[in-house]
């Protein structure tokens, strides 16, 4: 079997599995915990496109997560309740930001890219701090969920799972088509020699901005799903250290792969919510598997999947 | 003068102290094969720089086919016919030989960046196919670039410079590190060129430059100290002094 079948198959295997879920008798906290994980896959996938196809190493997805949860929260708080509204004004929204901040950041690259991208992130979350009419650094408890053309739908827990995998679904669909496209090729190119690319006629700056603001969409979008799914916003979501831990996923994963960083979501989060369950020092024990799985695997879970593979 | 493809009007960049262009002024002709010599770091890479947009002079203007695009980026200057090769290689290393002409191609059409796949580009994949040939690497088109010899990369960033379909072919010396064979094909290749585009050539390598060029400039000190045809140039006693008399001693 060719490498491109045996990852679709995976990928279509994993989803799968996710869509099964909900209707084998599961305990509620599951489906809600694993739709909750559902939302940073796409995350995951998002910065996919930028650092793995992109090699753009970010710090600040977080903060796109965020404005896209904040756009949804506070539509609800001033009582527009449609998700779709909400959507739109989160994807909207988290796409701006990225587009003004994106513009000064592509232009750096390295370690700069890193600190700056950090450090817009951060503006994000001190913004949202203080925002005292919108519940300031305690966050704001919605006191409902969005409705769904005009229904209460997504009141049900298991509603909103499969809204959730259907946007997890479409964002892999988005990413799968874009690398596959000239745009994508481009991207990838230049992530590899730059200069060459400008030298065939490619402004790669632009290439690469677009990328990061369809990134950021993206993230907006699972911002809103997070949002309607625990029913608060709070400036943690933009976290810098939660952004970081989207790169671990795409990293753990398997950056630029079809599956990766869905796999590294998952596997980040449940290991997360598993260790801290056993040990206190959960951080510890997760640094140490961290650094294990870097130096002994290349290209991540994905990557020793094909070596075990062949 | 005024139909010249390429001109160079005074352009002047200094690092500092150091004046790497000094007012330098070159023209290429149509068809023309302009040789640019000089010792090392006489500022034959910086002036390429200068010329494909990728370092912005202090002074003076790049005129390509009468229009000046001074102010234009290297990635519009290269759409509108500036092509070039770099003195170390600088290919896609990670994809293969093809991919690499393919994004050449694709650059000229207005479907460029889509960013959905785009089945009608896979014709692109046979014109990239034929330009390969056109170099000697028609059976080497679907090999990862990282896998090719020094040699074949040279031939490879001149077949993904001819698929822009240039104006102006700047190349910075494109024999560099390549072996005694590989080098007679790559000196054929260009001199098949002669004619149908025009080139800004930098080279060391004096057989080649001599065997190929129409016109000769030398460079010494970012400044052009003679231009002229190649038998002018080899009699110019300062070009002696400056630079042909240092080859000679050295070899
Ligand atoms: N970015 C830069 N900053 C400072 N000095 C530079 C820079 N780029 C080039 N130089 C200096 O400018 C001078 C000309 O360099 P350049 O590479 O253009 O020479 P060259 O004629 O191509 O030499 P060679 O034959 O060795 O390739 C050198 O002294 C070099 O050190
Ligand atoms: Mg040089």
């Amino acid at each position: 079997m060719s490498k491109t079948r045996r990852d679709f198959l995976v990928l279509g295997l994993m989803l799968a599995i996710l869509a099964v879920l909900p209707l084998v008798g599961l305990p509620g906290w599951v489906i809600t915990y694993t739709a909750r994980i559902m939302a940073f896959a796409i995350c995951a996938v998002a910065l996919d496109l930028v650092l793995g196809y992109g090699g753009m190493v970010s710090l600040g997805h977080a903060a796109f997560l965020g404005i896209g949860s904040y756009a949804a929260g506070i539509l609800i708080a001033e009582g527009i309740e449609d998700f779709f509204i909400g959507l739109a004004a989160g994807a909207a929204a988290a796409g701006l930001y990225a587009l003004a901040t994106g513009a000064i950041a592509v232009r750096t690259k390295g370690v700069a890219f890193i600190m700056i991208t950090l450090a817009f992130g951060q503006m994000a979350f001190f913004v949202a701090n203080a925002l005292s009419e919108y519940g300031g650094s305690d966050g704001l408890t919605l006191w409902s969920r969005a409705t769904l053309n005009g229904t209460r739908a997504l009141k049900s827990d298991t509603t909103l799972y499969f809204v959730i995998l259907a946007a997890l679904v479409a964002s892999l669909g988005v990413v799968r088509l874009v690398t596959a496209s000239p745009f994508g090729a481009v991207l990838r190119a230049a992530r590899n020699n730059p200069e060459r690319v400008t030298a065939l006629g490619y402004d790669v700056e632009r290439v690469r901005l677009w990328a990061y603001v369809l990134s950021a969409v993206l993230c907006g979008v699972a911002g809103v799903l997070i949002a309607n799914l625990t029913s608060f916003v709070s400036p943690a979501l933009m976290a810098w250290q939660r952004s970081g831990e989207f790169i671990v996923m795409v990293i753990l994963g398997g950056a630029g792969t079809v599956w990766g960083a869905l796999a590294g979501a998952f596997v980040v989060l449940a290991l997360e919510e598993g260790l801290s369950l056993a040990t206190q020092h959960w951080k510890i024990a997760f640094g140490a598997l961290l650094v294990a799985v870097v130096l002994f695997t290349r290209g991540g879970i994905a990557g020793l999947f094909d070596r075990s593979a062949r | 003068m005024t139909d010249a493809v390429l001109r160079l009007e005074r352009l002047t960049k200094r690092y500092g102290a150091l004046v790497v262009s000094d007012e330098v002024s070159v023209d290429v002709r149509p068809g023309e094969i302009h040789a640019l010599i000089g010792p090392n770091g006489a500022g034959k890479t910086t002036l390429i720089g200068q010329i494909a947009g990728r370092v912005a002079p202090d002074a003076g203007r790049v005129f390509l086919a009468g229009e000046d695009v001074t102010a234009l980026p290297a990635a519009t200057r290269a759409r509108r016919g500036l092509a070039r090769t770099f003195q170390i290689s600088a290919l896609v290393s990670d994809v293969t030989a093809r991919e690499n002409v393919v994004l050449a191609i694709r650059s000229r059409s207005p479907g460029r960046l889509m960013p959905v796949p785009w089945f009608g580009a896979r014709r692109f994949d046979e014109e990239a196919g034929a330009r390969l040939t056109e170099v000697g690497l028609g059976d080497r088109a679907d090999v990862i670039v990282s896998s090719l010899s020094h040699g074949e990369r040279r031939a490879l960033e001149l077949a993904a410079a001819l698929a822009l379909q240039p104006k102006v072919l700047l190349l910075d010396e494109p024999l560099a590190g390549v072996g005694k064979d590989e080098s007679r094909a790559i000196v054929k290749l260009i001199g098949g060129l002669r004619g149908r585009i025009p080139m800004l050539l930098v080279e060391h390598d004096m057989d080649a430059v001599f065997r190929l060029a129409d016109r000769i400039s030398v460079l010494v000190y970012g400044r052009i100290v003679a231009t002229g045809t190649p038998s002018e140039v080899r009699a110019d006693p300062l070009v002696r002094s400056a630079y042909l008399g240092e080859e000679d001693a050295a070899c």
